[in-house]
């Protein structure tokens, strides 16, 4: 975020230096009867040498867009997964409770996690889950958006630039600061430009990784409700919590086989969902801890300096 | 007759046969019972009425199978053969169970568990407006059975 905020700084400064720059040109020609005279380069100096940058020239064909002002792009971010649907999921984490999970339910189920993947700890999975994959993915989502509005806020930059540069120099075709400014401005012109594949990219991490959320969510919470259910039957059947769970290490020789199957798949589909979801979540999520991962593998293209 | 309203998951690892059982199951406990409500909620669950998740709630159903949770499991020891047969016949297990291992299959659930998560509260909010001895005339206009 600092990196994006930094990146604003520097377009503003930027903006506000040529507008300078432009003033002090006027100036410079107001106080003059030679136009040769005058001296601009030095107001217009050359932002990034190690790039070689067509400058812009009189007569050079416009965007066509005819954009006054770069900001009229610019719309009130939406969240992709702000459905109420995705916020029942959301919530399904820190309120298992909609499961009907009772507390025996919850214990029951907390067990035979604990049973088939010890690695998780002995804790309550719920409020590990929630630790984990809670959160505002909306939110995210809607970062996402934000993130793509700004790479095409900076392509309207980019174009108002340009547009507004060939209608300056128009009137402005010949001499040395004429050749500074073109220069200049097709500097400007391709900085602002490549920008917009930053916030591309960071719209695709911040996109994938709420989806990649949802998805576990969804996985786990569909695992879970199976596993409600097998939990329910088995009851219904005679058997108690410990002959369900002990029956798990004799597989199936105090209780009848499809329960075992059906609880010990239950748990592999959770488990697959859990695994899948720290493969594919963690690993991609994280600014803090989860989409910082992500951020720092963008390569973020420096603004020049104004 | 509908067979028992469950999770789609476990319909589908389960099968017919897992339903059928189930399903009478139900109706045995329905019959054995003296609660005459009680045994009402247990045909409706059998007949897919009403989702057996609402069992969950039910006080008579909890009191019946009071004794089934009433101990707190404790996580079995394995040691490491036992751990590597358990590895072994869960694999086994993943390669034949009809159970989704994909999440993004197991996750395209996710609507059906929460209209019938819906349809349990409402259910069970019914119940207990009306009463938990309180049977009623026909199966619930609410619930949908699957």
């Amino acid at each position: 975020m600092s990196t994006i905020q930094s990146a604003l700084s520097t377009s503003k400064k930027l903006l506000v230096g040529t507008s300078d720059s432009l003033d002090s040109a006027a100036k410079r020609y107001d106080k003059s009867d030679d136009d040769s005279a005058v001296t601009l380069t030095d107001l217009f100096r050359d932002l990034d040498p190690t790039v070689s940058t067509p400058a812009i020239t009189p007569g050079a064909e416009k965007s066509g867009n005819g954009l006054a002002v770069p900001s009229t792009l610019l719309k009130d971010p939406e969240s992709a997964l702000s459905d109420p649907t995705f916020d029942i999921i959301w919530k399904i984490l820190s309120w298992p409770d909609y499961l009907s999970l009772s507390f025996w339910g919850r214990q029951i189920i907390n067990r035979i996690v604990q049973f088939i993947a010890p690695e998780i700890g002995g804790g309550d999975i719920f409020e590990y889950l929630s630790q984990q994959i809670g959160g505002d993915w909306d939110k995210i989502a809607l970062s996402a958006d934000a993130f793509e509005q700004l790479g095409k806020y900076y392509v309207g930059l980019s174009e108002c630039v340009s547009d507004t540069s060939i209608d300056l120099f128009a009137g402005w075709q010949s001499g040395a600061g004429a050749e500074a400014a073109g220069a200049f401005f097709g500097e400007l012109r391709s900085a602002f430009a490549g920008q917009e594949s930053v916030f591309s990219e960071l719209n695709t991490k911040y996109t994938d990784a709420a989806w990649a959320a949802y998805h576990a969510c969804s996985a786990l919470l569909s695992a879970l409700d199976a596993a409600v259910d097998a939990i329910i039957a088995a009851i219904s059947g005679g058997e108690t919590l410990v002959t369900l769970l002990a029956s798990l290490v004799d597989f199936g020789t105090t209780l009848p086989a499809a329960v075992i199957e059906a609880v010990v798949t239950v748990v592999e589909a959770f488990s697959a969902a859990w695994g899948w979801m720290m493969f594919g979540v963690s690993g991609i999520v994280s600014a803090g801890a989860l989409l910082g991962a992500a951020t720092t593998e963008i390569e973020f293209i420096p603004l020049p300096e104004a | 007759m509908p067979n028992p309203d469950i999770s789609p998951i476990l319909a589908q690892i389960g099968g017919d046969d897992y339903l059928k059982t189930l399903k009478a199951r139900l109706t045995e406990l329905a019959d054995q019972t003296d609660d005459p409500a009680y045994a009402s909620r247990l045909r409706e669950v059998a007949n897919g009425t009403r989702p057996l998740r609402t069992l969950a709630m039910d006080p008579a159903w909890n009191k019946q199978f009071k004794a089934a949770m009433s101990v707190t499991p404790v996580v079995p020891e394995l040691d490491p053969d036992q751990r590597a047969a358990f590895g072994r016949r869960v694999e086994e297990l993943r390669q034949h169970s009809r159970v989704p291992t994909n999440p993004e299959e197991a996750g395209s659930f996710v609507r059906e568990v929460l209209q019938r998560a819906e349809r349990t509260r409402q259910i069970n909010r019914q119940d207990e407006l009306a009463g938990w001895d309180h049977i009623p005339d026909e199966p619930s206009s609410n619930a949908t059975g699957s």
